[in-house]
């Protein structure tokens, strides 16, 4: 997660090349979806806000200042971006597409890796993502949001907290009690998963 | 265990990285943060397909080609509007060049002698030495004006007899 961005990838961004914002995307773009996925639990969403994403870097990658980490910069445009998706959804409610196909015919379950030489550990992992985006979704937005930061966009405790405008203490007091939230849910499915499949 | 806000502090500076004095407490959730952390990456993995990485890509293509086309666009505008202005300038100049310019009370004329040493002798030159004699004049109307009786009726009488050659001009060349 700690891998270093190119500073001749973001240079040649800057200067309006397409190979640099190639080359970003290859870097970024998997982590990103992830965090878009994971955020709006919308495989449609995601897919759409990974586009939108590569053109608010092409518009803002001038504003980006070389002495700051690039990716807390890239994530925050993409947690705006989610922002805004999920005022927008508020304002006219659309179903969600968990496990259900969505108009692509995808679902959130479909990108997981296929594993048939294990059917079930296939169908348990999907069955967990599953149940860990119902689990995310009730997660208060903030500490939904510091935990994909911190997972996805690789930010330090620091770098959350001042995204959120809060203490440090409590950017992690809050991931760590999200996550503990979101252990304790999932091992409650995941017993019930393993009996279904008995 | 529930830890307070400076112990969370503590650990969020070890856990950036920082080095930092823990308690046995705080270790423990700190390695607890760093298990639950580990566990949600592996859950929450979420590998991007094929078709939304291309449009993606697609997505830079077309947002640089866009730019592009409108800085082209920008350009093209402005070099035009620059274009037009330099038109809009020449022919007001050239406007301006047929008019006569009236001139300030006391100041000089500009002699036709000096006049025909801009311009080319050709086929225009007898209307413009006319346009000369005339601007002479009026300036000559205009210092008149302005003189004081006594020193009026030399200029006057100059002027009379200028009116006159004027008038002998025409006659030749009509």
């Amino acid at each position: 997660m700690e891998e270093k961005p190119s500073a001749a990838a973001i240079s040649q961004a800057q200067t309006g090349r397409a190979e640099g914002f190639e080359e970003l995307l290859k870097r970024y773009g998997q982590r990103l979806f992830g965090y878009f996925l994971r955020a709006t639990g919308s495989y449609h969403d995601a897919e759409d806000l990974l586009g939108e994403m590569t053109l608010r870097l092409v518009r803002q990658i001038k504003s980006y200042d070389d002495h700051g980490r690039f990716e807390p910069w890239l994530f925050r445009i993409a947690a705006n971006l989610v922002r805004d998706r999920i005022r927008r959804r508020k304002a006219n409610p659309t179903r969600l597409s968990l496990s259900a196909e969505d108009e692509s015919g995808q679902s959130l379950a479909d990108d997981l890796p296929d594993r048939p030489s294990d059917v079930a550990d296939g169908l348990m992992a999907r069955e967990m993502s599953h149940k860990l985006q119902q689990a995310m979704n009730e997660l208060d937005e903030t500490t939904r949001n510091m935990i994909l930061l911190r997972h996805f966009g690789g930010l330090s405790f620091k770098e959350i907290a001042d995204t959120f405008d809060c203490p440090l203490g409590t950017a992690l007091a809050k991931v760590h009690r999200g996550l503990t939230t979101l252990k304790k849910r999932l091992e409650g499915h995941k017993q019930e998963i393993i009996a279904e499949m008995m | 265990m529930e830890l307070n806000e400076e112990q969370y502090e503590r650990i969020a500076q070890a856990l950036d990285g920082r080095q930092v004095e823990l308690t046995d407490e705080e270790r423990q959730t700190m390695a607890c943060i760093v298990r639950d952390e580990d566990w949600f990456g592996r859950t929450a993995h979420a590998a991007a397909p094929a078709r939304a990485m291309g449009k993606a890509a697609a997505s830079i293509r077309v947002a640089l080609h866009g730019r592009t086309r409108i800085v082209r666009i920008i350009a093209n505008v402005s070099a035009a509007a620059a274009i037009a202005a330099v038109l809009v300038l020449g022919i007001m100049m050239l406007i301006d060049l047929g008019r006569p310019v009236p001139v300030a009370p006391g100041s000089q004329g500009i002699p036709v002698a000096q006049l025909e040493k801009f311009i080319q002798p050709g086929e225009h030159q007898a209307p413009i030495k006319l346009l000369s004699m005339d601007l002479d004049r009026f300036e000559a109307d205009v210092a008149l004006m302005n003189m004081p009786e006594s020193q009026a009726s030399p200029v006057k009488n100059k002027l009379d007899s200028l009116e006159n050659e004027l008038d002998d001009f025409l006659l030749k060349n009509s």
